[in-house]
């Protein structure tokens, strides 16, 4: 199967509810999850501040963040690998806050594999089976070529993990997470290390894999990519606080506030500061003016976000560029006219840097493939108010 | 004209070429000369311990080779009064069991200081530190009170006890920097699948510093064979070892420098030995570990 070319950038799209996975995993629930670093001689650092988050047993939420928003922290106290300065750690409904990592049955597949140079990769699978000593070694050899199998690293069994090659040694971190059954899996940054390449087939691998076990899924990344195209949810985090948590149209679609708006989102939206004016309008600056999504009070000071995507860009004088012009940069249909500063074409579309009259913030606008602009070209940009967010000045916050 | 040039290149080339190997000529000599400095003193015992007795003040360098003062070293020939295999029997006990206890104690103590910030853990480090850099003679007077008063003087347990101020601060120092280097996540992995923190130190992190352990035990056993103020000051016969000992052959009533170096040489073979057994270990062990933080 082929990822389908989406209009919406690469969303595999949350699964729909008829179609439940296979369960193996546990339901987890943070609640009110906190971890405070006290160094003496230096004020406290509040990693993590008090998070909710609820994980149906087998879904799979992305935690998405820029680095040192807390969301590493987050799964290490989950795994048990820090300890836990408030609230609750919930597998199955039972508290597990208070075990060890060891007794806690969650699986890791750490970002640099952890795998153990010295031991073959049947031997690091076996490894983690043996702790626990409760299969002797035949069965253990057998979960092992078990696990390998549905893995598809059967061919790797006796490679060692220098031999291997970032994709596969992802893969066999994975397996040695999965093969003590975990209730829950948590993967730390599972594709930063893999070429572009190798991105997309173990992307594809860990969906599978993910979907066809069912285990209840945590996936750590700063990479909107993987986390847009692997989750059911994804939970936006920064500064140690969950800003929103959703499926990825609804984070895409409907952004809490400005810094969700900024982070997700391949070119950054726009955004701009404006005015709420009346008739459905944010003015930014002289007749330079933008649909406003209903709902806005008139008067109030925002910051105006628009997708590069959502705009369409037409040149002067085109059908449809609208005719009746009311004043310098404004038109009646709601065509704002603005001049090329930049365009760069790629293949499948075009992304037009452009300056709108008596703003500073530049405008970036996706374009067609058959677009060719040249610097100076006056072009004009029309907006859909169904596709454009206004967030407080002052709070960051989505008002609508 | 070319041609002038052309011959001016080649000229100017091969002047250049002379000058690079009257370089390279007067470094192999500079590194000669060295070379004849330092080993001069290990060739001049060599000599000494094969010369006969009588002829040990000649300044000339024929005479008739002999190995009875290897003989008499080790106690099949004449009799001196040195026991000085039992010294031998001395210095491999202490160096071994210094080194050994300083491995049971470093390691952990390597592995915890690497891996976790305590209160007071850098002090902890540097004191053990300061062990190395304070001379040993500042603390050999009231460690000698304290050894008579407790019963330690000239005795193994003693020696042992003393050369971890030798021996344990290198062990803790150059093995914190291999654990250090050593990814937390394998032992991690390790925890999760259900494995104790004990378990993972020793399946997991101590394996994998095997080289390290390899050639520091190595450095930590000469330092420890090598120590000669200790047991100067902190034994008498009992516990003495070949680096005191050997200089009892020039006590008496006419100095032996025969037997002096025949025992030096002897008593240079088991870290030589080590060494060569180890070497493979040796640069890896000692660039990875030692270097680094």
């Amino acid at each position: 199967m082929t990822e389908p070319a989406p209009a919406r950038r690469i969303f595999a799209g949350p699964r729909s509810p008829a179609d439940p996975p296979a369960s193996a995993g546990q339901a987890l629930a943070l609640r009110a999850l906190r971890k405070t670093y006290v160094s003496r001689g230096r004020p406290p650092v509040e990693a993590v501040r008090g998070i909710d988050i609820e994980l149906r047993s087998g879904e799979l939420l992305g935690l998405l963040g820029p680095s040192g928003c807390g969301k590493s922290t987050t799964l290490r106290m989950i795994a048990g690998l820090e300890s836990v300065t408030g609230g609750d750690i919930l597998v199955g409904g039972d508290s597990v806050v208070s075990l060890p990592a060891r007794e806690r049955n969650i699986g890791v597949a750490f970002e640099n594999y952890a795998l153990y140079p010295p031991l073959t990769v049947a031997e690091n699978l076996g490894f983690g089976l043996a702790a626990r000593r409760l299969h002797g070694a035949g069965e253990r050899a057998r979960r092992v070529a078990d696990m390998a199998e549905r893995i598809g690293i059967t061919d790797l069994l006796a490679a060692r993990p220098a031999g291997l090659s970032s994709g596969q040694k992802q893969r066999v971190a994975l397996a040695r997470a999965l093969i003590r059954e975990p209730d829950v899996l948590l993967l730390d940054e599972p594709l930063s290390h893999l070429d572009a390449a190798q991105r997309d087939t173990t992307r594809r691998e860990l969906k599978r894999i993910q979907r066809d076990l069912g285990h209840t899924t945590i996936l750590v990344t700063h990479d909107q990519e993987e986390a847009l195209s692997l989750s059911d949810r994804i939970a936006v985090m920064r500064d140690g606080v969950i800003q929103q948590v959703g499926t990825a149209y609804e984070i895409y679609d409907a952004p809490a506030n400005v810094f969700v708006a900024d982070f997700v989102g391949e070119p950054a939206i726009n955004l701009l500061p404006g005015v709420v004016a009346a008739g459905g309008w944010v003015r930014l600056a002289g007749a330079v003016r933008f649909p406003c999504p209903a709902g806005a009070p008139v008067g109030r000071r925002v910051v105006l976000g628009i997708r590069p995507e959502d705009l369409r860009l037409t040149r002067e004088g085109e059908p449809g560029a609208g005719t009746g012009d009311t004043g310098p940069g404004g038109a009646e249909d709601g065509a704002v006219r603005a001049t090329v500063s930049a365009h760069e074409p790629l293949l499948e579309s075009g992304i037009a840097t452009l300056t709108l009259d008596g703003v500073t913030e530049p405008l970036v606008v996706e374009t067609g493939p058959e677009i060719r602009l040249d610097r100076g070209d006056t072009v004009r940009v029309t907006a859909d108010p169904q596709h454009t967010h206004v967030f407080d000045a002052e709070t960051g916050d989505a008002l609508t | 004209m070319t041609e002038v040039r052309k011959g001016r290149t080649a000229k100017r080339a091969a002047s250049r070429a002379v000058k690079r190997r009257a370089l390279a000529i007067a470094a192999d000599g500079a590194l000669i000369l060295y070379f004849l400095f330092a080993l001069f003193p290990v060739v001049w015992m060599v000599i000494l311990s094969l010369k006969p007795a009588n002829e040990l003040f000649s300044t000339y360098f024929s005479f008739t080779p002999t190995l009875d003062s290897y003989r008499t070293v080790l106690g099949a020939g004449e009799d001196e009064g040195v026991p000085f295999v039992r010294f031998f029997v001395n210095s491999l006990v202490v160096s071994l069991g210094a080194v050994g206890l300083s491995l049971v104690i470093g390691l952990p103590a390597a592995y915890a200081a690497a891996r976790w910030r305590f209160r007071g853990s850098e002090n902890l480090m540097f004191t053990l530190l300061s062990f190395r850099f304070a001379p040993e003679l500042t603390v050999i007077i009231p460690l000698f009170v304290l050894y008579q008063q407790l019963g330690l003087f000239d005795t193994y347990v003693g020696m042992i006890w003393v050369l971890q101020l030798v021996t344990l601060p290198l062990i803790v120092w150059i093995m914190r920097s291999y654990f250090a280097d050593l990814s937390p996540e394998l032992e991690q992995a390790a925890l999760l699948d259900g494995y104790t923190r004990k378990q993972a130190f020793f399946r997991v992190a101590l394996p994998l510093v095997k080289p390290g352990i390899a050639a520091v035990s190595l450095l930590a056993f000469i330092f420890a064979w090598n120590n000669f103020v200790f047991p100067l000051i902190l034994t008498s016969s009992e516990a003495q070892t070949v680096t005191v000992g050997a200089l009892s052959f020039l006590g008496g009533d006419r100095p032996k420098y025969n037997l002096t170096a025949a025992a030096a040489l002897v008593s240079v073979i088991p870290p030589l030995l080590l060494a060569l057994t180890i070497q493979r270990y040796l640069v890896r062990g000692l660039s990875f570990g030692a270097v680094k933080s």
